[in-house]
């Protein structure tokens, strides 16, 4: 531990005065305080954050906090956010929302922001439910999950995988947390908002609500993740083309720790297209019309 | 910015300052939790439940400054939220088996919440008297000590609470037909 001083701002000054309406033993409430926690340690400026989100319970949170923020439509929360990060590189840039926003309504954006490695960090709060619209079944939902009215045999159809899929598509920085352990999720997000690229936190978000017996069980399941997931480029030699399952078997989905980083790709940097000249004028440019 | 790491913090090295710092932000880090459920169950029109978390809070931050050798937070060493006592293995495993609010609902009752406060004010309690075990230097081991006398009157003052709630019979939930929010499933 190496003492330092107390910052200036706590972790309860990045809250607005909007209260949460979320239902009491929600898990999205761990991630409000693992958010403002690390926004508190790494001594962000609340004028330099900007919070942009799509729709359903976790899609609420850019309002809790006290920076700026912006409920945009389902599923194209990274869409926003990567124009917001275009034009203002500046700013610390965090999408938020949850698995049927970030997965399913916008499951095509997710890839791509993993492929074009924008320098972003995407919060996914995973209850496997469309809570807001009263527990339909989500991309993440088990396929043997009964008790949606709409599914009331199950979907059958196998969950979506969110750090294997965002690894395959590229992402440089996945990690895994869990709501019930605020302090440990911290420090991921801590992480995810240093790293330099599109960094994807999967948070496991209990439902208390439309999950309460199946969930309940995430806090004795989670566990440290050991290792990191295999990619191309770390599978060991004899690695074949019919072996690459081995992220299937590597990871059972509950394991918390930072999954995957590795430096961001030879792209361009939207940071320097901020000290652009031409940049610069183009902005000045596409102000001068708006204001005409 | 700290490395992440599953390595547990030497607890043994601790000093006095930084215990304090510790039951610190831990206590205060309980009080906003018990506020963030009050402005839930506010939300919920729960307000009977929202009364008593009130009174909760306040109990709590008053722990807060009963602390010993309480200085100015700009004089305690910074604590990275990951390195809170609370994230040690052990104690970790406790605090999310015992803590967490597996229990809590919208339309939950002042005895049943309290009993779900005294679970994290006595998981808190565990928490100080196992660093209290553990450390080595005679000054933290009695700023421990001192720190751990202050939650139990804590514990106390709740467990009063909660006393005079499974005794006071006009406590009622609130009505069963009071579902919005959170929605009832389809």
């Amino acid at each position: 531990m190496t003492p330092a001083m107390i910052p200036s701002l706590r972790a309860r000054d990045y809250l607005s005065d909007v209260k949460p309406i979320w239902c009491p033993g929600c898990g999205h409430f761990g991630v409000l305080s693992a958010l403002t926690k690390a926004l508190a340690y790494l001594e962000r400026p609340k004028h330099e954050i900007a919070l942009v989100s799509g729709i359903g319970c976790s899609s609420r949170l850019p309002a809790y906090l006290d920076c700026y923020g912006f409920h945009g439509l389902h599923g194209r929360a990274l869409p926003l956010a990567t124009g917001l990060k275009t034009a203002r590189p500046d700013l610390t840039v965090i999408a938020t929302g949850g698995d049927g926003d970030g997965f399913s309504i916008g499951g095509n954006h997710f890839l791509h922001a993993c492929r074009r490695d924008i320098d972003l960090c995407y919060i996914v709060m995973d209850n496997a439910v469309y809570g807001m619209t009263k527990g339909q079944a989500s991309p993440t939902t088990p396929p043997d999950w009964t008790q949606s009215a709409l599914t009331p045999h199950g979907t059958g159809i196998p969950a979506f995988r969110p750090a294997a899929i965002a690894l395959a598509s590229g992402a440089s920085f996945i990690a895994r947390g869990f709501s019930g352990d605020p302090h440990g999720l911290s420090e991921l997000i801590a992480r995810a908002i240093l790293h330099p690229g599109f960094a994807f936190v999967h948070v496991l978000s209990p439902c208390r609500t439309y999950r309460p017996d199946d969930q309940s069980s995430w806090k004795q399941a989670v566990h440290p993740f050991g290792e990191h997931l295999l990619s191309a480029t770390e599978a060991p030699a004899n690695a074949t083309q019919g072996s690459t399952p081995a992220l299937r078997i590597q990871d059972d989905g509950l394991g918390l720790g930072i999954l995957h980083e590795v430096p961001r790709g030879p792209i361009s940097t939207n940071a320097t297209l901020g000290a652009s000249p031409d940049h610069a004028a183009a902005l000045d440019a596409i102000e001068a019309e708006l204001e005409a | 910015m700290h490395t992440p790491s599953n390595a547990p913090i030497e607890i043994s090295a601790l000093s006095a300052p930084e215990a304090l710092a510790h039951a610190l932000e831990l206590t205060h880090d309980s009080a906003a939790r018990y506020a963030q459920l009050q402005a839930c169950l506010e939300a919920h029109h729960n307000q009977i439940a929202a009364d008593v978390l009130a009174r909760v809070v306040e109990l709590t931050l008053a722990t807060a400054s009963s602390m010993p050798g309480l200085k100015p937070p700009e004089q305690l060493p910074r604590i990275a939220p990951w390195e809170l006592l609370w994230r040690c293995p052990d104690l970790l495993a406790m605090r999310l088996g015992e803590s967490a609010p597996t229990a809590c609902n919208h339309q939950i009752g002042a005895a049943e919440l309290l009993r779900l406060v005294l679970k994290r004010e006595r998981c808190a309690q565990d928490c100080f008297t196992q660093a209290r075990a553990l450390v080595m230097a005679p000054a933290t081991q009695q700023m421990l000590i001192s720190i751990a006398m202050r939650q139990q009157e804590q514990i106390a003052r709740l467990e009063a609470l909660l006393a005079s709630a499974e005794a006071d019979a006009s406590e009622q939930p609130p009505p069963l037909s009071d579902l919005d929010p959170p929605n009832r499933p389809e």
